[in-house]
């Protein structure tokens, strides 16, 4: 009992820990520009939605975060959706052909993304996707796939064999044994689609590069309210914020999923005496 | 339409732990099961027997040697192309699908229309028993009832090949009595499928299989029809696979001087075999059923007693040696019961080879 209470008391602490400094963004971005640079911190204050005004007027909020939403779900769609029959296709593969295209994947996320970001930012000057929505989607979506790659065939390994056994014998062809797992590797799916969608949603580095104005991400403009006449902190926060709400929601999904991904390896046993 | 199946000089290796050397599981195996029966591949565990199903269903490719589908060698056919259903000893089935689902999946594999379709499920459907289950899900029904789902997704496009994984294995008494008697009616209906039943158990065998081959350590051991190798067995490890609980074992029989066909235990238990022997030390084998009470037999004390399938068993002693005989009534412990050698029973050398049968056995009191 008092082992449990001492557990307790301990996590507690950890989430305020954690959650604190995120709490302190939030709240930070109700505070006028006087009250937030004020020293010591004010806690009790009149909130106002000052920041937000601004920060949609004259930082172009609205357009960031539409681009960040866009990018973000259609990213993680194409991989999801590239990524599942390449999973299903590479999962079962005993000899080593498999094994090499498996690393040969991994190697594009070894790569530092600096190396990989210069020639993109020239082929995509020649191919005039600089700075436009399609173009930072396409990259995204290329950086997710080997991810999404990764996460599924983990997933599809967690299948007995002799399902894709079973399924060669019956007469089905590779796409048709992807179509026939999809129900069994749904929450799987599911998962795997919001992890992209969230590395998408927090990437910074393409978006830098990749994008000035019209196809910034929200990273992107953040970066853009630090500038050589100083920082515009209440904005700051706001776009910190905003960016906050979407991960938290796609971290209770995630934990929703999760309950139903641990199932997924006991399928087989499940049921029998 | 049915056709023969074949394993020619079959040899089966892979690489081991880590990668380190190889693993042999099957060694130089040929055998030819007959077309439209049913072939039993028994062997123990580890024996190599559902290796022995993967290479014939193409999931394994053979180091050397043939898969033979009648006259064709079919060794490079690819496993979804070999015409050769399996049911999987974990069933294999498609989860988080229907009963339905999974027992369509072969047949819209194979482009059959989708009434054709609806009505052969049906069909198997009944065959099975499992009419009210049509629409569960896989995870929703027992271990008997996957099993019958697993058989039925075999058997359900009328393959010409079927490969069954101990299908008995995961079920109760009461289920696999049920489903022996369901799976000698599905495999009796035209055409029927030339079948591989790979089993550890001899009551399975001899409930289904006309033909057996006998395997272990990933060698053949002995093939031939059912009363073959339970009169005939080659050596004691056939034996020892259609062995009751009870089967006796002498071991330490020596030739006497006196004879070539005669050999005596220590104790004095002496055997007199069919043919002369060669060699010095011998094992003989029997069924408890070989050794019954009789008026004229020679006197064996009774240590315990168990009725076994309406007759009773009795543990006695006879010169020494622990054996198990058939009595018609109980005897009392410690009495002394009077038993006759009636047969069969085999000589092994010590090789384990069978050399002869038991002519005669008794115990010379000392």
């Amino acid at each position: 009992m008092v082992r449990r209470a001492v557990a307790t008391v301990i996590l507690v602490v950890l989430v305020c820990i954690v959650l604190l400094p995120l709490a302190w963004i939030a709240l930070s971005s109700f505070k006028s520009r006087l009250v937030l640079l004020a020293s010591p911190p004010v806690l009790l204050f009149t909130p106002t939605l000052e920041n937000y005004a601004t920060a949609i007027s004259s930082h172009g909020l609205i357009s960031n975060v539409v681009v960040s939403t866009v990018v973000a779900l259609v990213s993680s769609l194409v991989a999801v959706g590239l990524g599942y029959p390449a999973a299903s296709a590479l999962a079962p593969m005993t000899r080593p052909v498999g094994r090499h295209v498996l690393f040969l994947i991994l190697t594009t996320r070894l790569v530092p993304a600096v190396a990989l970001g210069l020639p993109l930012f020239h082929l995509y000057r020649e191919l005039g996707l600089l700075d436009t929505v399609t173009g930072l989607t396409l990259a995204h979506s290329a950086f997710n796939l080997s991810f999404a790659v990764w996460m599924l065939v983990a997933f599809f390994k967690q299948l007995s064999p002799e399902i894709y056994q079973a399924a060669a014998l019956d007469g089905l062809g590779p796409m048709a044994v992807a179509r026939v797992l999809a129900r069994p590797m749904r929450p799987a799916v599911l998962a795997v689609g919001l992890f992209c969608a969230v590395l998408s949603w927090d990437e910074l580095f393409l978006g830098s590069i990749l994008t000035t104005s019209a196809a910034q991400p929200l990273t992107v403009g953040v970066l853009g309210l630090i500038t050589s006449q100083g920082t515009y902190w209440g904005q700051v926060c706001v776009f910190a914020t905003v960016s906050l709400i979407p991960a938290l929601a796609m971290g209770v999904l995630l934990r929703r999923a999760s309950g139903a991904l641990l199932s997924l390896g006991t399928l087989e046993m499940e049921e029998r005496d | 339409m049915s056709l023969t199946v074949g394993l020619r000089n079959i040899t089966v290796r892979l690489p081991g732990v880590h990668g380190k050397g190889l693993v042999s599981l099957l060694n130089d195996v040929s055998f030819e099961a007959p077309a439209s029966r049913v072939t039993a591949i028994v062997g123990p565990s580890g024996s190599g027997k559902t290796t022995m199903l993967r290479v014939v269903a193409g999931l394994i490719r053979p180091t050397t040697g043939q898969v033979l589908l009648g006259e064709k060698d079919i060794s490079r056919v690819p496993a979804s192309e070999r015409d050769v259903a399996m049911a999987f000893q974990s069933f294999a089935l498609y989860p988080g699908h229907t009963v339905r689902y999974n027992l369509e999946v072969p047949l819209a594999a194979r482009g059959v229309p989708r009434k054709q379709r609806r009505k052969d499920v049906d069909e198997m459907l009944g065959r099975l028993g499992l009419d009210r289950r049509a629409g569960y899900r896989i995870e929703a029904l027992s271990g008997g009832e996957q099993q019958r789902v697993a058989l039925g997704r075999a058997l359900i496009r009328r393959p010409r090949v079927l490969l069954l994984d101990e299908p008995m294995s995961s079920v109760d008494p009461a289920q696999r009595r049920a489903l022996v008697t369901l799976l000698r009616e599905l495999l009796a209906k035209e055409p029927k499928p030339t079948t591989l039943l790979v089993t550890h158990d001899w009551a399975e065998t001899s409930a289904l299989a006309e033909h057996v081959v006998m395997i272990e350590g990933g060698r053949l051991l002995q093939q031939g029809s059912v009363r073959e190798i339970l009169y005939q067995p080659q050596s004691l490890a056939v034996l020892d696979l259609s062995a009751s609980p009870f089967a006796n074992r002498v071991g330490g029989l020596e030739r006497t001087s006196g004879s070539a066909c005669l050999l005596q235990t220590e104790g004095g238990l002496s055997v007199e075999s069919s043919a002369p022997l060669d060699g010095d030390r011998f094992t003989c084998a029997f069924e408890p059923d070989a050794l019954q009470t009789s008026e004229h037999g020679f006197p064996a004390r009774v240590c315990s007693h168990r009725p076994v399938n309406h007759v009773e068993v009795l543990e006695v002693e006879i010169s020494g040696q622990r054996l198990f005989a058939v009595a018609e009534g109980s005897e009392s412990i410690g009495t002394t019961v009077r038993l006759a050698f009636h047969g069969p029973g085999q000589v092994a050398d010590a090789s384990g080879q069978v050399v002869a049968r038991i002519q005669r056995l008794w115990s010379e009191p000392t």
